[in-house]
């Protein structure tokens, strides 16, 4: 440039310390006033396609022959593409083989895309989408992942973690011996119901053509360098040719880490096909029949425990249902099993993680990505014990966490800061009055037969990293212009959970200026490349040490510089409040600075990486470090039930979380509810069901029930971070992850309906209660707890006479 | 041509195809993208805008389910229309109050809460204009009423209603709408008929010009409020070949005293909506209007009609159950003919009524309450907000002379093909004596007696919302809630009176 900016304005910028504090959302109001734009509201290109994905309508058979020609007659179709026109890899598989772009020759799903039509309206596609004649010779239907595994067919093989409290290996038949000297075992089972992500925006890409094989394409995914490899490869070019942007999503929850991949990749073959640009965004309903989802799971657990209610030995089996192939199942059964002791520990314990084939659509990554079906098993035990023993479930809590002697894994994994949690649950147990409200409740449930009250306080652990080793990088570049105003980018995208706030916090501390100098823009593969997803929680975690290494990188040049130029010591100066202070004070303002430095051509960009170290994990033993930390929560909950209905309501939840030292308190609080209410959705009302045939029955928000406003009371959620804990391992500023343990907390609002069950047998017996916990089972279940309370009726006590 | 204004702006639009509904010109031809799609079915609310017009007052609704023809003569404001650019601070109360309280993530479902945020304000403004007492109770019930329509997968709701309440304190300032309020006058325009049957969209303006078209125009569908139709359009993509919109109607959109079979009480016209309807139920029927506040969601509740609502035939529609057991009948018109019948007789079975092609509805009556007359209202569904029922029960009955509970009219939804009277459990209500009924003090044998009674009465069927175990079960379980409701009814109640239900414990608590 000729000339430089005038920087009259620039004294003007005296932040406080930009980090943990509240900074509101970076696009906040863009949010309110409608200004911020998602996929489907890019401004399009004359003569833009719009597509729409041709389904299955069975289940499982083998594709015969397709004929399409009504499809292209349709009025205002223009492309219509199947399997045998893609040019490159047909198979968009995340890490393993098995998801057809388009199918070819075997339908695994209902609801499986078959082919793609481009037509010049919206409308015109879908319609034109239902016109093709399909034939199909029909395969046998399977919906059951237990009877999958029965038969031995699994997307991937099973895997054990086997370990003796001594700390040496087991196998089974010395972990079951063990467990069967223990004064008591008990043994449960357990079904645990999917849950649709039901992002409020769809799955959304617009591909536009550049030149040659060169194509930028807009996509709603958490994992763009991913969207472009697949893309590359479908369409049979260089990964340089393609670019992704990913400015924002309208949610994500782990549905658009793989599933978004597919549906740029289609806009992106049509796009090249047609030389013009074309958009994809799935119809609700498309979207729920397409994508996959949480995986249900089948529990089966045994448990040795001593008197005191103490676990002695723990035999555990996860069998995760699926869908119909491997894409990230593997890593998702392993975190499961990771996480099947929740807070406790275990003793001898044998996890077994069984993945079976299913057809439906195959399940993917969801919030806690197998860490929330992980736990359940645990906790249902530990109620099961505590009924059995006559004690308190929250004793029986207490008893079995992580403590002093007693703080090794079952994959052998030290917890650091294990003893946060007993912190949590003390002051909870302090701050929510428990003993005085179970008594109050306890009064309460005997005046009354048919309503009961619940009450239950559960911890959550949940171990932060991707499992997969190699995703544990980030990169970050970092523009500085001659205004003085600074560009981030980096690997992270934002889908509403605050990542872009945060990193603008970061770069802003690192260069000392306010937060507004500092502006993140799209996500962009020609930015930062080779980015891991936004994922597992790290979004802050990696990109924010990212984007502080490069910021420290420029910052470190940018003071050598001034030493030089101002000839001022080195080791005086300092980059705070927008200002370049030396030891005589303020030198210049960062603007000045800047503009110096540029004269005198010294470089305003530089990029930064991250690559977390000390996690290992041997998959051969079933033993290691695969965390690099562990985050910590805690939640009491209250609930009323009606028992004659199935009825019931949150009536309070507290929760106390460990974030270490928060970035941005008002974004993690955010996550912290956000997160609880998703867990509550699942646990309770958030019910997917299938007809027999493998057809999704819950297609839309009118049958799949996510918590509305009124699922959570006036003032029934109070949340609070855990103050002066900073993170034990060196995070980006001593935080933790926030994005996913949360969602555990909600274990406790099924725990109190639970709770309130038990209260139907004078909380002698445990009852059953799969998940979700609609009322339909809770009703199904206090009846069966009726029945068992009239056969056991101690005598003398007074008769409870109600209906069943 | 279909004129309104958008956001104070007057627009013009060229005439869409029947049934394209105003989220799609919205986002389409009009470039107004703030207006999301979240689902196309009006459960998610992220597509909710604010309609305005001469004599009616602000309300919100689902640009996803309402015809754009039906935007003629409205003032539309959306999410881009509430802040005025040329003020400082360029957002709206509304909007600073959801900035302020962190209450968007993702922010996608915003513009829609913002819609009926700035709605509510409106009109909790108005109502403390007129000098009503608000406390702080009252506001969160306005407040889940306003929003159960509005879903928000990322927040976890806490924060918005944080926002909601400190807005309605005034804290952000005065609403950015203005409810005028419900006026009598009517608020339909006066252009002619012939200049409204544009694209095979009809707006007959009067009952002779319906009932001729729906004598002339086999191939057309009736359409009122939409809430339930324009998914035929959303979801099935159906493309209709021509509507008849029944809301220009002045005869069917209103409520007025009357009598029939010898009873007092009010024709209520089919074009009527829930909204407009919820006055005349509160006053009369407070549970019924109970009902009300859980069907759909303020959106719907805004646009759905009472004659849409029978006229779907759906076995789990709401008001139909209400209304059998309030003994209600319903007048069906044709060019040449006009009959009443019971609503009880009007449905046939699954989806099939006795209306012919040729006929509309044209009213309800709705009898006056008896002295001693009582009502009993349960809807089980497995969400509280905007869900449709698993089952519900409606109990409506009389006390005589000695304070017993007599003349049961019992009607369910969701047990059959139809919404259907329970003569069995009217028979068993009438014979028990109450007391014998109530939770504590059921017998074996009873409970027995009442299961018995449910089968006798209903063979429901398994299907997304409930299995038939539940749905006989759960059916057999409101007797003794009634039962034990109509007894703490009868006595003072005390903290050791056992709760019938969570409705009774969420109301005494």
């Amino acid at each position: 440039m000729r000339t430089l900016h005038s920087l009259e304005s620039d004294a003007s910028a005296a932040p406080a310390a930009p980090v943990l504090q509240s900074r509101q959302h970076e696009s906040a109001q863009r949010h309110v006033s409608g200004s911020a734009r998602y996929v489907d509201d890019l401004p399009l290109p004359t003569g833009t396609l719009h597509l729409a994905i041709g389904m299955s309508e069975v289940a499982h058979a083998t594709l015969d022959a397709l004929d399409l020609e009504a499809v292209r007659r349709a009025p205002g179709v223009v492309c219509v593409l199947s399997a045998a026109d893609i040019p490159g890899h047909s198979d968009v598989g995340p890490v393993f083989p098995g998801d057809p772009l388009l199918v070819s020759d075997i339908i695994s799903h209902h609801g499986q895309a078959l082919f793609v039509v481009a037509a010049d309206s919206e409308r015109a596609a879908r319609q034109a989408a239902r016109l093709a004649k399909v034939a199909t010779t029909p395969l046998p239907v399977c919906l059951d992942p237990r009877e999958a595994a029965n038969r031995g067919d699994l997307v991937r093989p099973t895997h054990t973690q086997a370990r003796l409290a001594n700390g040496r290996a087991g196998d089974l038949d010395s972990i079951s011996n063990k467990l069967a000297k223990s004064a008591w075992q008990l043994s449960g089972e357990l079904e645990s119901g999917g849950q649709e992500h039901f992002y409020l925006e769809s799955q959304a890409a617009l591909a536009l053509p550049g030149e040659d094989d060169e194509m930028l394409v807009h996509s709603s995914s958490q994992h763009p360098s991913e969207v472009q490899k697949l893309i590359a490869e479908v369409l049979g070019v260089p990964f340089h040719a393609i670019t992704v942007e990913t400015r924002r999503m309208g949610g994500g929850f782990g549905g658009k880490e793989t599933q978004a991949a597919p549906v740029a990749c289609l806009a992106a073959m049509i796009a090249r096909r047609t030389g013009r640009a074309a958009r994809l965004r799935l119809a609700r309903a498309d979207d729920m029949r397409l994508t996959g989802k949480r995986h249900p799971f089948h529990h089966r657990y045994e448990f040795g425990v001593d008197d005191s209610g103490r676990i002695e030995s723990a035999i555990i089996e996860l069998t995760g249902d699926c869908g119909h192939s491997p894409d990230l199942s593997d890593a998702i059964v392993d975190r499961a099993m990771f996480h099947a002791d929740n807070a406790y520990y275990l003793g001898n314990a044998h996890v077994r993680g069984i993945r079976a084939r299913t057809n439906v659509a195959s399940n993917t990554a969801f919030r806690g990505f197998g860490g929330p079906q992980g736990m359940l098993a645990v906790e249902s035990a530990m109620e099961d014990i505590a009924r059995r023993l006559g004690r308190d479930p929250l004793e029986i809590r207490k008893r079995n966490l992580y403590c002093e002697g007693r703080e090794t894994t079952h994959y052998g994994q030290h917890v650091n800061q294990h003893p946060l949690l007993a912190t949590l649950i003390d002051q909870l147990e302090d701050s929510g009055r428990y003993w005085a409200r179970r008594a109050e409740i306890r009064a309460f449930n005997a005046a009354n037969p048919v309503v009961r009250k619940g009450l239950a306080l559960t911890p959550v652990k949940f171990g932060i990293s991707f499992t997969a080793k190699h995703l544990n990088q980030a990169g970050a570049l970092v523009h500085v212009y001659t205004d003085g105003s600074v560009q981030v980018n980096h690997g992270g995208t934002e889908m509403g959970q605050g990542l872009h706030t945060k990193i603008t916090q970061v770069a802003a501390r690192e260069l000392g200026l306010s937060v507004d100098k500092v502006r993140i823009t799209a996500t962009r593969t020609d930015k930062v490349p080779n980015t891991s997803p936004t994922a597992a929680s790290s979004g802050a975690d990696l990109n924010g040490m990212a984007t502080r290494d490069a910021c420290l990188r420029l910052k470190m040049r940018l003071l050598d510089f001034a030493a030089e130029h101002l000839a001022q010591p080195r080791v005086s100066l300092s980059l705070t409040d927008g200002e370049l202070h030396g030891p005589s004070g303020v030198l210049m303002t960062w603007g000045e600075l800047i503009q110096a430095a540029y004269l005198e051509r010294i470089s305003l960009s530089d990029k930064g990486f991250y690559a977390t170290p000390d996690i290992h994990y041997d998959r051969a033993s079933g033993t290691g470090h695969p965390f690099y930390y562990y985050a910590f929560g805690a939640a009491l909950c209250e609930v009323v039930v009606d028992t004659l209905s199935g009825e019931y309501r949150l009536e309070s939840a507290e929760i106390l979380h460990d974030v270490g030292d928060s970035l941005n308190p008002a974004i993690d609080i955010g996550q912290i509810e956000g997160g609880f209410v998703q867990g509550m959705g699942w646990l309770t009302t958030e019910e997917l069901k299938w007809n027999e045939d493998g057809r999704l029955l819950t297609d839309g928000p009118a049958t799949y029930k996510i918590p509305a406003i009124s699922d959570v009371p006036a003032g029934a959620l109070k949340v609070r971070l855990l103050e002066g804990h900073p993170n034990s391992a060196a995070s980006i500023y001593r935080s933790k992850a926030v994005g996913e343990p949360p969602f555990m907390l909600a274990i406790s609002v099924w725990a109190a309906l639970r709770d309130a069950l038990a209260s139907l047998t004078d909380y002698r017996r445990a009852v059953r209660l799969d998940t979700p916990a609609t009322p339909e089972r809770v009703m199904l279940a206090a009846r069966e707890q009726r029945d068992w309370q009239e056969q056991h009726d101690t005598a003398g006590a007074e008769p409870t006479q109600v209906p069943s | 041509m279909i004129d309104f204004t958008l956001n104070g702006r007057a627009c013009r639009l060229p005439t869409p195809a029947p049934g394209t509904s105003v989220l799609e010109v919205l986002r389409t031809s009009l470039g107004q993208d703030g207006t999301k799609e979240g689902c196309a079915s009006g459960d998610c609310g992220a597509c909710t805008i604010a309609l305005q017009g001469p004599g009616h007052n602000v309300s919100t609704a689902n640009a996803c389910l309402m015809p754009a023809h039906q935007l003629a003569g409205c003032d539309l404001i959306t999410v881009e229309g509430l802040a005025d650019a040329s003020q400082a601070p360029t957002l709206s109360a509304v909007q600073q109050a959801l900035v302020s309280t962190h209450a968007s993530q993702c922010g996608f479902c915003t513009p829609g809460i913002a819609m009926s945020l700035a709605v509510l304000h409106a009109r909790h403004q108005r109502q403390i204009d007129q000098g009503e007492v608000i406390d702080a109770r009252q506001r969160d019930t306005m407040i889940d009423h306003a929003l159960g329509g509005n879903l928000c997968r990322c927040t976890g709701y806490r924060p918005i209603r944080e926002a909601a309440h400190r807005l309605l304190q005034g804290e952000f300032g005065p609403a950015c709408l203005q409810d005028a309020g419900d006026s009598t006058a009517e608020a339909h325009d006066t252009a002619p008929d012939d200049e409204r049957d544009t694209g095979r969209f009809y707006r007959p303006v009067t009952l002779q010009a319906l009932l001729a078209l729906r004598a002339e125009r086999s191939d057309a569908t009736l359409i009122a409020g939409g809430t339930d139709l324009m998914l035929e359009h959303t979801q099935r993509l159906r493309d209709f070949p021509a509507l008849i919109d029944t809301t220009q109607v002045a005869a069917l959109g209103k409520i007025e005293e009357g009598e029939h079979a010898g009873q007092a009480g009010w024709w209520i016209g089919a074009a009527v909506s829930y909204h407009q309807l919820m006055p005349l139920l509160r006053e009369h029927y407070p549970d019924g209007a109970e009902l009300l506040t859980r069907l759909g969601s303020e959106q719907i509740r805004h646009r759905g009609t009472l004659g849409g609502n029978i006229g779907n035939a759906s076995p789990i529609g709401d008001m139909p159950p209400l209304l059998i057991a309030l003994d209600a009948y319903i007048q069906l018109m044709s060019q040449d003919n006009e009959r009443i019948l019971k609503l009880e007789d009007y449905f046939l079975d699954y989806k099939r009524t006795q209306l012919m092609p040729d006929e509309i509805i044209h009213s309800v009556f709705l009898p006056r309450p008896l002295p001693n007359q009582r009502l009993a209202v349960h809807k089980l569904s497995k969400r509280r907000d905007d869900d449709i029922s698993t089952l519900l029960g409606v109990f409506a009955w009389r006390r005589d002379a000695s304070g017993r509970a007599q003349h049961w009219r019992v009607a369910f939804g969701g047990m059959a093909g139809v919404p259907a009277r329970a003569p069995h459990l009217e028979a068993l209500l009438t014979l028990q004596a109450l007391e014998s009924l109530t939770p504590a003090r059921l017998t074996a044998q009873t409970r027995q007696q009442i299961e018995q009674a449910v089968q006798a009465d209903f063979s429901p069927l398994s299907d997304v919302r409930g299995s038939r175990e539940y749905r006989l079960l759960a059916a057999s379980h409101l007797i003794p809630r009634v039962a034990q409701r109509i007894l703490n009814e009868r006595q003072t109640t005390t903290s050791l009176t056992p709760l019938e239900s969570l409705d009774a414990y969420l109301a005494q608590s």
